[in-house]
């Protein structure tokens, strides 16, 4: 049945529609401009890009439905998320931005192949990254067609198709400039439905404020009030693991990638800023929701509905255009990480693969195999989440867990000349393959999360490093000299 | 990253993130009793993260403002 609420909703794909065709039109139809916005993003659209690429419609499901589960310690992770991002924009983002400039890299693995002059490393690493983002693109629109179903009763694969069609245009019309503008919109969107929704229940439902709902909860569930938990879950070691595992999202390729196309040095300074600003804020209305607000209002829910809390207590409580404006939330969350992710997935096939096997290959080649990249990943994706059903869930953990195995190879990269070419494979392989191997046999996983993967993997870095060849004079000169250089020279003529 | 460990102050500001880091993710959460809550409210997991927040924000702002090489 078409409903205002529907026609809302449609209203929403149709701006960001425009938008897409807007991009398409001022774009240089070249391949930096199409893959990295002509490396001219200024700190406001990158923020947004850059922050609504990380939350996903994870951020308003799944993570605040844990905490009305399992109370306020799994806030931890939002805690890592915030500061990983900060830490990574302020510490290896401008190196990572100006050696991309500078040798005119278009992709992030490309950098490390070139650093670690491995077309091997290359090639296995960006195999693997698209291999492993490819569930967790399918895994979005199927959510957005869960949460249409119910707030819309739209059936699931219309919404999920609306959901792919929408990300595809986005995509395809105008690359990554468009999905940065396009991320402004969704971004806010996102701030307006969640903050909005936060403070007007609060009004509801707890005249008394925030101090009521500890008191209703101090009376029926006391532990939500704190760690380890009512589930008792997180004790010391679970705390200090979630935070880790927020903090290794930083490693997430489709985001390095967006990092490349920084207008400048500057950028970054702010958008170290910016992102705990905006971060921290966002990651604490959604613990205060999920871990005090939503149980306080509305205890009893259990399971999926669960992982729903937040927009089962908006339905319950708001009237329901406020309902319908929480769900827009929800999928331009989905919508903006999806979409980077399909980008970073199509640039990885196509720069780091593709052009490995044609390298006179065009701009106007690179971009039409980008975009039929684009839309072979969203096909595979598809099919995955069909074939996995249920067990997506389970399959997302795991590919989440893959993303962070390149973190060693992309820091140390970019900040110890030591790390050799034998030492980057090394530590990829041994990440990967304890990955793996703890999956099937999960007593190796002594700390909880694929950490312990994580930690091996930089040993094994780090030591084959130690007593190996190192790279070319040429490459650390391209990789730190160079770099050092352009960077003081640029802040001197900002002065 | 490289070019705050060749000054001082560079130093200082990366020490002060990372002793921060271990002290409101190791320590804080668990110097006090379960279940207690500040100002009527903020529960212990949330407080821990926005004295993290607040502690590296004034740093990067103090930092970036006016000892960053690149600044």
């Amino acid at each position: 049945m078409f409903t205002l609420s529907t026609a809302i909703v449609f209203l929403f794909g149709l701006v960001v529609l425009l938008i897409s065709i807007y991009g398409y039109r001022v774009s240089a139809k070249t391949a930096e401009d199409y893959l990295l916005a002509g490396r001219a993003l200024g700190v406001i659209v990158m923020l947004f890009f850059i922050m609504f690429g990380v939350l996903s419609a994870w951020t308003l499901f799944a993570f605040p439905g844990s905490m009305y589960l399992q109370g306020p310690g799994f806030s931890m992770f939002g805690w890592g998320v915030t500061i990983g991002y900060a830490a990574m924009l302020l510490l290896i983002g401008p190196r990572l931005a100006t050696v991309a400039r500078i040798n005119r890299f278009l992709s992030p693995v490309e950098i490390l192949g070139e650093r670690y002059e491995s077309k091997f490393l290359r090639v296995g690493l960006a195999a693997a990254l698209v291999l492993f983002l490819i569930p967790y693109i399918g895994v979005q629109p199927i959510a957005t067609g869960l949460a249409m179903e119910a707030a819309l009763g739209i059936p699931v694969v219309a919404g999920a198709l609306f959901m792919a069609a929408l990300m595809l245009l986005i995509v395809l019309l105008g690359g990554m400039r468009t999905v940065a503008w396009v991320n402004v919109l969704l971004g806010t969107i996102f701030i307006l439905g969640l903050f909005g929704a936060f403070f007007w229940v609060v009004k509801e439902r707890l005249p008394g404020g925030l101090p009521e709902a500890v008191t209703a909860l101090a009376q029926t569930n006391p532990g939500q009030l704190g760690i380890p938990g009512p589930l008792n879950i997180y004790v010391p070691l679970m705390v200090v693991a979630t935070f880790i595992a927020g903090f290794c999202c930083v490693s997430f390729p489709h985001i390095m990638l967006s990092t490349m196309g920084a207008r400048n040095v500057h950028v970054f300074k702010w958008l170290a800023i910016l992102f705990i600003v905006m971060g921290g804020a966002i990651y604490f209305v959604v613990a205060l929701f999920g871990s005090l607000v939503a149980p306080a209002v509305l205890p009893g829910l259990a399971g999926k509905t669960a992982d729903a809390a937040l927009q089962v207590v908006v339905t319950k409580f708001l009237p329901e255009w406020m309902s319908v404006f929480f769900l827009m939330a929800v999928i331009a969350a989905s919508i903006s990480t999806a979409a980077i992710q399909l980008m970073g997935a199509g640039v990885l096939i196509s720069r780091d693969i593709l052009y490995m096997l044609k390298r006179e290959a065009t701009d106007a080649q690179l971009i039409r195999w980008t975009r039929v990249a684009m839309v072979l990943v969203v096909v595979a994706s598809f099919i995955v989440s069909v074939l996995l059903g249920e067990q997506v869930a389970f399959v997302v953990v795991i590919a989440s867990s893959g993303l962070f195995i390149w973190l060693p190879q992309l820091w140390l990269g970019l900040l110890w000349k030591g790390a050799t070419t034998w030492g980057a494979i090394a530590g990829a392989g041994g990440g990967f393959a304890f990955l793996i191997a703890g999956y099937i046999y999960p007593p190796l996983f002594i700390v909880p999360f694929p950490i312990t993967a994580l930690v091996f993997g930089v040993a094994c870095m780090v030591v084959v490093s130690l007593f190996t060849r190192k790279v070319s004079a040429d490459t650390i000169s391209r990789f730190y000299d160079e770099v050092d250089e352009y960077l003081e020279l640029e802040t001197r003529q900002a002065v | 990253m490289r070019e705050m460990t060749r000054h001082t102050s560079g130093k200082v500001f990366l020490i002060v993130l990372l002793g921060s880091l271990i002290f409101t993710v190791m320590i804080m959460p668990f110097l006090f009793a379960p279940n207690t809550v500040f100002f009527g409210w903020l529960t212990v997991p949330l407080l821990c993260g926005a004295v993290l927040m607040l502690v590296w924000l004034v740093a990067i702002v103090v930092y970036v403002s006016n000892f960053w090489p690149y600044r």
